[in-house]
């Protein structure tokens, strides 16, 4: 393509600063925030099982998610490396 | 027939909000509702972000929720503003659109995954209100009197034209015997979204000044029902405590703390004191107090030993 377009060139997509941690953390961990070791405890306190039955206990819901975006694209569109969970673009 | 649920914890909630999580999941089984959790749940996402980004991501991650609890059999019970509107509307578009859903079940397919449309998104106050009956709330909850409350309703429990999750909102504070203090702020966001794009605006002319309208009233607590303005409300006392040392000393709270009380647990049986934005001790002495299951100062000592700060 370089070849027949030498002067086309990848498109810099404007995320918002915010929404880019919270995309990478979305598609890692499945959701915002992870769960600490106070939490752990604040969880058991309330009579709960430390860990939600939320992604965070399920890593193959996080595996689905990837498998998703991949399909959709939407990480290309926005410069995110996946696999190395890095924006392309600073 | 009776409705079942799965209740989706969204991010905030199983994360910041341990006390909440355990109240709904405790309180909502004693009055007769069937709930479980909807297992294997991501963020809901959330369509302030993801619509402007790419509508089809919106549309498919909600449908990636939504199907866990279709898989389940049972319907989705959300215990946030936020989360509601975001799986409530997906799930409205895929149902109105066929060409929609073929789409996401297209995305969903790369994981083996397909949605069908079959269930119904219902707000925690809708179950509250309509399965559970406010007439029944009022009469059996054990009332609350002298306790009170500031309301933070949020931005998004006002989806419906005709404002029923509103009314279900202030209604059932009443059915407790709670009074709900006017502090004129209540219709403001609270500044999540304007996070997004500014967060000193955010903090300070959303956040601050509804925290500083509601410590002048000095109410008991600050009530809501919405996980991501919990979020933003935390995000920014504990900004302006580290820049300003801003002391806010309401407790914020989740209305299923309240429910839960009224219903005959006790703050330690749904660890109450934990995790807290400001201190919660006045208040569980009050509802203490009030329900007339105040402790002794042994078992007291026991019950606040080792909180985390």
């Amino acid at each position: 393509m370089k070849e027949l377009y030498p002067w086309r060139k990848a498109v810099k997509i404007p995320l918002p600063p915010a929404v880019k941690p919270q995309l990478i953390r979305h598609f890692t961990i499945g959701l915002l925030y992870p769960v600490t070791d106070e939490l752990r405890e604040a969880r058991e306190k309330a009579g709960l099982d430390p860990v939600p039955p939320t992604a965070h206990r399920y890593r193959d819901a996080v595996d689905d998610i990837q498998k998703i975006v991949r399909a959709i694209g939407v990480d290309r569109n926005v410069g995110l490396d996946l696999d190395r969970m890095e924006y392309k673009y600073k | 027939m009776t409705a079942k649920y799965s209740h989706f914890l969204g991010c905030v909630m199983p994360t910041k909000m341990p006390w909440a999580e355990a109240a709904i999941m405790r309180t909502l089984p004693k009055l007769g509702v069937d709930v479980v959790y909807l297992e294997r749940s991501t963020c809901c996402p959330r369509a302030g972000v993801w619509i402007s980004v790419d509508r089809r991501v919106w549309l498919t991650l909600a449908s990636f929720n939504l199907l866990q609890a279709e898989q389940q059999g049972r319907d989705v019970l959300v215990s946030c503003n936020g989360c509601y509107v975001t799986l409530f509307e997906a799930n409205k578009v895929l149902n109105a659109d066929p060409k929609a859903l073929e789409e996401v079940n297209k995305y969903l397919g790369a994981a083996g995954l397909s949605y069908h449309g079959n269930i119904r998104v219902r707000h925690y106050l809708e179950v509250l209100y309509e399965d559970v009956g406010i007439e029944r709330i009022r009469r059996e909850a054990k009332k609350l009197t002298g306790l009170r409350v500031a309301i933070h309703p949020g931005c998004h429990m006002r989806i419906w034209a005709d404002g029923h999750i509103l009314r279900y909102f202030t209604e059932i504070i009443d059915a407790l015997g709670v009074e709900i203090v006017p502090y004129g702020l209540e219709q403001m966001c609270c500044g999540l979204q304007s996070n997004l794009a500014d967060r000193e605006f955010a903090t300070y002319e959303r956040a601050k000044k509804k925290l500083d309208a509601i410590q002048e009233t000095e109410v008991d607590g600050l009530v809501l029902v919405c996980a991501g303005c919990y979020d933003q409300f935390e995000r920014a006392v504990s900004t302006l405590r580290k820049k300003d040392n801003y002391d806010f000393k309401v407790p914020v709270i989740h209305l299923a703390e309240l429910v839960a009380v009224a219903f005959g647990m006790t703050p330690d049986e749904f660890g109450m004191r934990y995790m807290r934005t400001a201190p919660v001790d006045r208040l569980i002495e009050k509802l203490e107090r009030i329900t007339g299951t105040a402790r002794l100062p042994a078992e007291l000592a026991a019950a606040t030993e080792n909180v985390p700060r």
